[in-house]
């Protein structure tokens, strides 16, 4: 219950720095609309090419406007040192970064909110396509991306160059997983059936990356 | 967790040794301290004061040597919840209120959020409550982080620097925290460059040069062996 207070109290903390800030919100939001508006510019907006590419420009924006989100996951805690103030705690790791995942996937959840509608009208997506499908396959990609990339950018708080090694670092390890949000989305909007398989195989990169990340937590959010 | 009693050393620190690279900013320092006592820890800059500080909270690992408060071995959590430190930084965001902060390090020493009144009336820092921690002076700043520190009701506090950039009043304030807390029962390690802000005040004295301790009044120094000087 302890835990489930810290992990609670860490997400509440961290939507309410980014919702006074903006810091992420802006940025994420500025480069997820940059990329598709700029590919809508470079495609025609036809279904069928839509049907055909339509996943890949997704999860692009996505990504890249996840990785602004991801990188200030423990940025946040440089102001005032509070990272310190964090780590002097008693404060079981794994609470506190079950709270920085939940904070990450909601921050980038809601850009994706605002970006789905766009691109369906941007891309000439039909309205028959399985949207809840569509729906799910994002909810558990960001999932993916969300867990990995906060725990990399707990790894790279310290680094010099972390701007430049949080995708270094994530992007290689996330493949599976993009790899699934990818097909997962292009089968939904071609309307060419179910992604049951790819779904599996997200929902399991999720378990183990999730599992893995509170497992190590202590590792990673450690003194020096 | 007991509290710790008042005749047995509370905080025990044998061949306590640091480097950072290849530089030892901290040399093979041995002290007790019993519970309840207020030290003051003297130095030049460099001498080692802020490392010391360190291992003691927990914020860093010492290279060898051991700390245990009590029965705890420095830098576990039950240690942590007994240890409170104040940095050179607040470690409150300056984004949030202090209220908001307070509440936020509340839950993370799994204290309710009504130990945030308390601890700011310690600090007599109640007015601080609803404003940010960007739009505080420094004197207010130390009060707000005085009170993170004060939250979880630690057994050791540990104070870097708690007097610096502080106004006559503020300094007077604080004096008189410190004694109150002493007086309750905490045992307190302030470092300072102004040992006169502390006279009167300290019950003993530590002086480190060089990384090496070269007074401990009151703190029993011991031998490295591990045996007290007596």
């Amino acid at each position: 219950m302890a835990d489930f207070r810290i992990a609670w109290a860490t997400f509440a903390r961290d939507l309410r720095l980014e919702l006074r800030t903006r810091e992420s919100l802006n940025a994420m939001l500025f480069y997820a609309l940059l990329v598709v508006v700029i590919f809508s510019f470079a495609f025609e907006s036809e279904a069928e090419l839509t049907a055909r590419v339509g996943g890949g420009l997704l999860w692009v924006a996505f990504l890249f406007a996840g990785l602004v989100a991801l990188d200030r996951a423990f940025v946040r805690e440089l102001p005032g040192d509070t990272l310190t103030g964090l780590l002097l705690s008693p404060a079981p790791r794994a609470a506190l970064m079950a709270g920085k995942f939940a904070s990450s996937f909601i921050l980038m959840l809601a850009i994706e909110t605002v970006l789905l509608p766009l691109f369906a009208v941007l891309f000439n997506v039909s309205p028959a396509v399985h949207w809840s499908g569509i729906v799910l396959t994002v909810v558990l990609g960001t999932w993916a991306l969300a867990v990995t990339g906060t725990y990399f950018s707990a790894m790279s708080i310290h680094t010099r160059h972390r701007a430049l090694l949080l995708p270094l670092l994530l992007l290689p390890v996330v493949i599976p997983a993009v790899i699934s949000m990818v097909q997962a989305t292009q089968v939904f909007l071609g309307r060419s059936g179910v992604a049951d398989y790819w779904w599996k195989l997200l929902f399991g990169f999720d378990v183990v990356f999730t599992t893995l990340g509170l497992l190590l937590a202590d590792i990673v959010l450690d003194v020096d | 967790m007991p509290p710790p009693t008042a005749s047995l050393p509370f905080l025990r620190c044998q061949r306590l040794t640091r480097f950072y690279g290849v530089f030892p900013a901290l040399r093979e320092v041995s002290f007790e301290l019993p519970a309840g006592c207020l030290v003051g820890l003297y130095g030049p800059n460099g001498a080692g004061k802020s490392t010391l500080l360190h291992l003691l909270a927990g914020v860093r690992r010492p290279s060898s040597g051991s700390v245990r408060l009590g029965d705890e071995p420095a830098g576990t959590r039950a240690a942590r919840q007994r240890t409170g430190y104040l940095a050179h930084d607040s470690l409150l965001h300056p984004h949030l209120s202090v209220a908001e902060n307070l509440a936020y390090y509340a839950a993370l020493y799994d204290r309710p959020s009504s130990a945030v009144t308390v601890a700011l009336a310690q600090t007599r820092g109640e007015k601080l409550a609803g404003l940010k921690v960007g739009e505080l002076s420094q004197g207010m700043r130390q009060k707000a982080a005085l009170a993170r520190c004060l939250l979880h009701a630690p057994q050791l506090l540990l104070l870097d620097e708690p007097f610096a950039s502080l106004d006559r009043q503020t300094v007077l304030e604080l004096q008189q925290t410190l004694a109150t807390l002493r007086d309750g029962g905490m045992t307190i390690l302030a470092s300072t460059h102004t040992p006169q802000l502390l006279e009167g005040l300290a019950d003993g004295v530590m002086v480190l040069e060089r990384g090496r301790l070269q007074q401990c009044e009151l703190g029993l120094p011991i031998a490295p062996q591990g045996v007290p000087h007596g």
